[in-house]
């Protein structure tokens, strides 16, 4: 058998294509320039070079999971352009598989293309290639199928026999395996940039019997100043200090805040612990008076419960007016909030996850942990909510594990349990490119069946043939 | 062809079923010995599923020795059963047995016990029973405790280990562990253990059988065994046990036929018998090389079709007692006996297509090295273990999961073709222009079917990501496994397709999928981290270590200039050689001859076969 039997059509060298006439034509001569451009990108080698660039950076992408945490992996090395990849991510690699010392330090890194700069020379890559060999078959002007396109009268009936047309004598079958999976993968690079550039996940805690109506980005958290509403007691006010500043440290002196505010120290990961004694404690007002704080390295987000990182932070509060200190209050996610008095006011201050409100409410009616009889083994977790819109009806539904809940362009995943089987937390995505991978996924599938099942064939004919 | 060979396939085949048909008979004790096997079959619960006692003894007695057997103080071995017996029954031979695994010598030097190579490292609970040595155990086992699962070392490790194991035995011990009996009341899920039953019954009338009978008939039946076995007394055991199945037959119809197959599937072992068949094929393939090839390489066929049968069989009894249909893998175990299951098959293709013993080599090689892979992983625990919440989807894992792991099968064969183009070549003349177009060949119909198995179980995942947690795509370890699978896959055929590598550089491509397969399979897994990591075994980064390394010095093989290759002559002949070299036949299409264009293929001589 010929070794050319089984390639695709190979890259167009000097000929032209069938459609693009090799005449002294303007066109003719503006399609030799773009050709002569394109041949570099489209080339197999840069192809290959393109995957190797990606399985390495997939590679110390995963090993950098083992560290730090997904999202930190995520925007470090896969959503961005350029990737600083230390040498240290290998370490985990050796450690596991090569015995090397668990307190090892490497110092040092490198700069690799990050994945939006791979994803873009692949899609460049594959563009031009696809210009370069796009083409028709010669132009078949005369058809059975085109004069019936002419005898007809209904233009309905005309054009389907021009696609008939199109179909069986224009197209070249034993590339439309090929185009088909690879326009499936532009969809599906595309799909995961938008997803990458637009998707939110927040989560949703309910305590059964009670209500929610916003959602909590726990990547993000917030320094909230509420305050009852003297006209509606139904109602707080609020006022909240963003991740970004809280983040950036210093000192806050705002018209909108209460307060002039010093965060003192913040932390992204953190757990509270009890003082040794003798110790004292950085607070000196509010709930932290005998504890202290522990900064903690972040979380992996993969990990298999799933937990998000608790950040914490010592923050002091002054007058505005006179600039006296009020205290240092010792803040954590999980504590919830302390009240703050002042002769005039009550305010509470609080540590918390971001919050997006909806302009729905969420009311868990039950909750369900089942487990596998005689183990602890989770076997279902689902929870029955009464979805209850500002305008309209309220409906009831359940969610559990692989049966979400589809609520104007949010998904409402069962994610995990509260404490003591206390509540829900649900899982809201916000992800527009969500059918992407739908489509690109069975346009990439199909191709390949058609695209290996057509050479299957004509290998198997030729073997029968022997 | 050689007339000489139309018999043996048959006499190998009929060989092999005698064989078969003799290990599935299960051994008939004298009645008036105890009846281990029908003990066994009694249904317990464990680990959320009903299962036979004997399925629970062996994996009790398989996580504390790493044996499904043990040998007694006597040095005879015995059943699993008879163990868990023995020590409910505080019987003086379970202490004296050896049985606690201990490896490692700081845990031995902890509990004063010489390392003993001899006993394999098992020793009795006798030598550390010492209530000194179990506190100072129970000590450093509850420090380890302390520290996370990843940061422990090896000696935290192992001591919590031993110390697992030492509150297992007391638990039986106690009669806390298993769940021996069912419900009092009948729609309860969970089954009791007899020390629970027996604390509720009033002290006074724990003595008399009859009285207890009154109050928990199952109780009462549980203890009338137990004394029976204590007072040694086969007679009454036997008919006790028997009494006592079918009121549970009775009573739990559905229940009872799944423990009743399983108690089967125990004791067949039909992976163990395969693994033997597998072995028995590669040999005759390789004996192939030596002469007589037609016949041996259609025996080796034929053989290797009925353990596909076998095999095939098995997986399906797992589904039933899982009752999960479809679904062929669910944990790392189970996809090491369903990736075997699919190398076999898809080398069954080849070797129909190609009739070139090739297939049969790789396949039975693939096989035999799956099911040694899966009993390393069987010494988990439960092989047919409950899924966790997520997991628990019939629908994906039948879709996803087999797919996926269909395309690491594919990733393996294409790799192991690739092996042996290289070995071949470069050690034994015998690789021809045929021969090795032959092979390359099917390492590309290999390769393409591995890019869209694999690319489209890894689609099918993200979807079912995208169902249960709003990501389709989360970059889990696991994910990112399947995904370098796929690139590589379709690194393989670009590099191909644009002209960058031939033959040879196909196959040293697809050795090196080997390697990213291994990465993706067990690799991620023992980073410990994501959502997929199901298993995590120690011994598993020593084996994938081991296979790397192999794979790496064939690759540097593969890179020797073709020059020296030994089959050099042989590749670059202008006319195929019509005399064949030392390894005769094995390369040569047998039955008809090439030029008969147009005969059908069934009269081929090749596969004339039992059919």
């Amino acid at each position: 058998m010929s070794e050319s039997r089984i390639q695709t059509a190979p890259l167009p060298r000097s000929e032209p294509t069938p459609d693009a006439s090799p005449s002294a034509s303007p066109q003719g001569n503006l399609w030799r320039v773009v050709q002569s451009i394109l041949r570099p990108f489209a080339s197999l080698r840069l192809t290959v070079f393109l995957f190797v660039l990606s399985m390495f950076l997939v590679f110390t992408g995963t090993l950098a999971m083992r560290d730090s945490g997904l999202w930190v992996t995520l925007s470090g090395y896969f959503r961005c352009w350029i990737a600083w990849i230390p040498f240290q991510v290998f370490v985990p690699f050796g450690q596991v598989f090569f015995g090397m010392p668990q307190t090892m330090r490497v110092p040092g890194g490198f700069y690799f293309p990050g994945g939006w700069t791979i994803g873009l020379a692949l899609l460049v890559n594959l563009v031009a290639a696809h210009t370069l060999r796009f083409q028709f078959l010669k132009r078949a002007d005369r058809s059975l199928l085109l004069q019936r396109a002419a005898e007809v009268s209904s233009p309905f009936q005309r054009a389907l026999y021009r696609v008939g047309h199109f179909l069986v004598h224009r197209i070249v079958w034993k590339r439309s395996g090929i185009l088909m999976i690879h326009s499936g993968l532009i969809l599906l690079l595309l799909g995961e940039f938008i997803t990458g550039k637009y998707s939110s996940e927040a989560v949703m805690p309910i305590k059964i019997g009670e209500s929610a109506n916003y959602l909590q980005h726990t990547d993000r958290v917030e320094l909230a100043f509420t305050q009852d509403d003297p006209d509606n007691p139904e109602r707080d006010r609020t006022v909240v200090v963003p991740d970004s500043l809280l983040r950036s440290g210093g000192i806050l002196n705002d018209a909108r805040l209460p307060f002039k505010v010093e965060i003192v120290q913040f932390m992204e990961n953190s757990r509270v612990l009890e003082l040794t004694p003798g110790e004292k404690s950085s607070a000196t007002r509010g709930a932290g008076l005998a504890a202290k704080l522990e900064k903690l390295p972040q979380s992996a987000g993969a990990d298999s419960n799933q937990r998000s990182d608790l950040p914490g932070a010592y923050v002091a509060l002054y007058d505005k007016k006179t600039g006296d200190k009020l205290g240092t209050y010792l803040l954590w996610v999980p504590l919830g909030e302390q009240e703050v008095k002042t002769p005039k006011d009550v305010y509470r201050l609080d540590l918390r996850y971001e919050r997006a409100y909806q302009p729905y409410q969420i009311y868990l009616e039950e909750f369900h942990h089942d487990l596998y009889p005689g183990t602890e083994i989770p076997k279902n977790f689902s929870s029955r909510i009464r979805l209850m819109p500002e305008q309209g009806d309220s409906r009831e539904i359940v969610v559990y594990m692989n049966n979400p809940l589809r609520y104007e362009g949010q998904t409402f995943y069962q994610s995990g349990v509260l404490e003591k089987n206390a509540g829900t937390i649900l899982q809201v995505v916000d992800n527009p490119g969500a059918e992407m991978p739908y489509i690109s996924c069975t346009l990439i599938s199909l191709g390949m069946l058609v695209h290996f099942g057509l050479h299957l064939l004509s290998f198997l004919q030729r073997r029968m043939a022997i | 062809m050689n007339e000489n060979g139309r018999w043996l396939p048959w006499v190998i085949l009929g060989g092999a079923t005698l064989y078969l048909i003799f290990t599935m008979v299960p051994p008939r004790q004298a009645s008036t010995q105890m009846q281990w096997e029908e003990l066994g079959g009694i249904p317990v619960q464990d680990g959320g599923r009903i299962k036979p006692f004997d399925s629970m003894a062996r994996t009790t007695l398989m996580l504390v020795s790493g044996k499904q057997e043990y040998k007694d103080e006597n040095d005879k071995t015995q059943p699993a059963v008879k163990w868990v017996m023995d020590v409910f029954t505080q019987n003086v031979s379970a202490a004296r047995s050896k049985v606690f695994r201990i490896e490692n010598d700081q845990v031995l030097s902890l509990l004063g016990l010489q390392p003993r190579s001899a006993t394999h490292f098992r020793y009795a609970y006798d030598e550390f029973k010492d209530p000194n040595k179990l506190n100072l155990l129970r000590e450093k086992a509850s420090a380890a405790r302390k520290v996370p699962e990843k940061e422990r070392d090896a000696f935290q490790a192992k001591v919590l280990e031993t110390w697992g194991h030492v509150e297992l035995y007391r638990a039986i011990e106690r009669g806390v562990y298993p769940r021996l009996l069912p419900p009092l009341v009948a729609d309860e899920r969970d089954w009791r253990s007899m020390a629970e039953a027996y604390e509720v019954i009033p002290a006074d009338i724990r003595k008399d059988l009859t009285k207890v009978a009154r109050y928990d008939r199952d109780l009462a039946m549980g203890l009338a065994i137990s004394t029976s076995y204590e007072g040694n007394n086969p007679k009454l055991f036997n008919e006790f046990v028997s009494t006592y199945r079918k009121s549970l037959e009775k009573r739990y119809p559905a229940e009872t036929s799944r423990t009743s197959t399983e108690l089967f599937f125990n004791h067949f072992e039909p992976f163990y018998q395969c693994s033997v068949l597998y072995a028995l094929v590669f040999l005759l393939s390789c004996l192939a090389w030596f002469g007589w090839s037609d016949a041996l390489n259609r025996s080796a066929f034929w053989l290797m079709v009925l353990t596909l049968v076998v095999h095939t069989g098995a997986l399906f009894v797992r589904m039933y007692l899982m009752n999960r249909w479809f679904v062929f893998v669910t944990n790392l175990y189970s996809s090491s006996v369903f990736i075997g299951w699919g190398c076999v098959a898809v080398c069954l293709g080849l070797e129909w297509l190609f009739r070139n013993g090739i297939g049969n080599l790789v396949g039975s090689v693939l096989g035999a090295l799956t099911m040694l892979v899966a009993h390393h992983l069987a010494a988990g625990g439960d092989t047919m273990e409950m899924l966790r919440a997520v997991l628990d989807t019939n629908f994906w894992l039948a879709t996803h999961v087999t797919c996926v792991t269909f395309g690491y099968t594919a990733t393996f064969v294409a790799g192991f073709l690739g092996l042996v183009y290289i070995l071949r070549g470069v050690l034994t003349p015998s690789l021809d222009k045929q021969t090795g177009r032959a092979l390359s060949q099917m390492i590309y119909g290999v390769v393409c079917f591995a890019t869209l198995l694999s690319f489209t179980g890894t689609v099918l995942g993200g979807i079912w990501a995208d169902q249960s947690w709003g990501r389709f795509w989360g970059w889990d370890p696991k994910e990112n496994g399947a995904l370098l699978i796929v690139i590589w896959n379709a690194l393989i055929l670009h590099a191909r397709w644009g002209g960058m590598v031939k033959q040879r550089g196909m196959a040293v491509l697809a050795v090196a999928g080997n390697m990213v397969t291994g990465w993706s399979w067990f690799g991620t897994n023992q980073l410990g981290v994501g959502l997929h990591a199901y298993g995590f075994n120690n011994t598993l980064a020593t084996g994938l270590v081991i296979f790397w390394v192999s794979q790496i010095a064939t690759i540097v093989v593969g890179m020797v200039p073709m020059q020296r290759w030994a089959s050099y002559a042989a590749m670059t002949a202008t006319v195929p050689p019509v005399e064949p070299s030392s390894l005769p036949q094995l390369d040569k299409p047998v039955g008809k001859p090439r030029q008969k264009r147009g005969g059908k293929r069934g009269d081929a001589g090749y596969f004339p076969g039992p059919a």
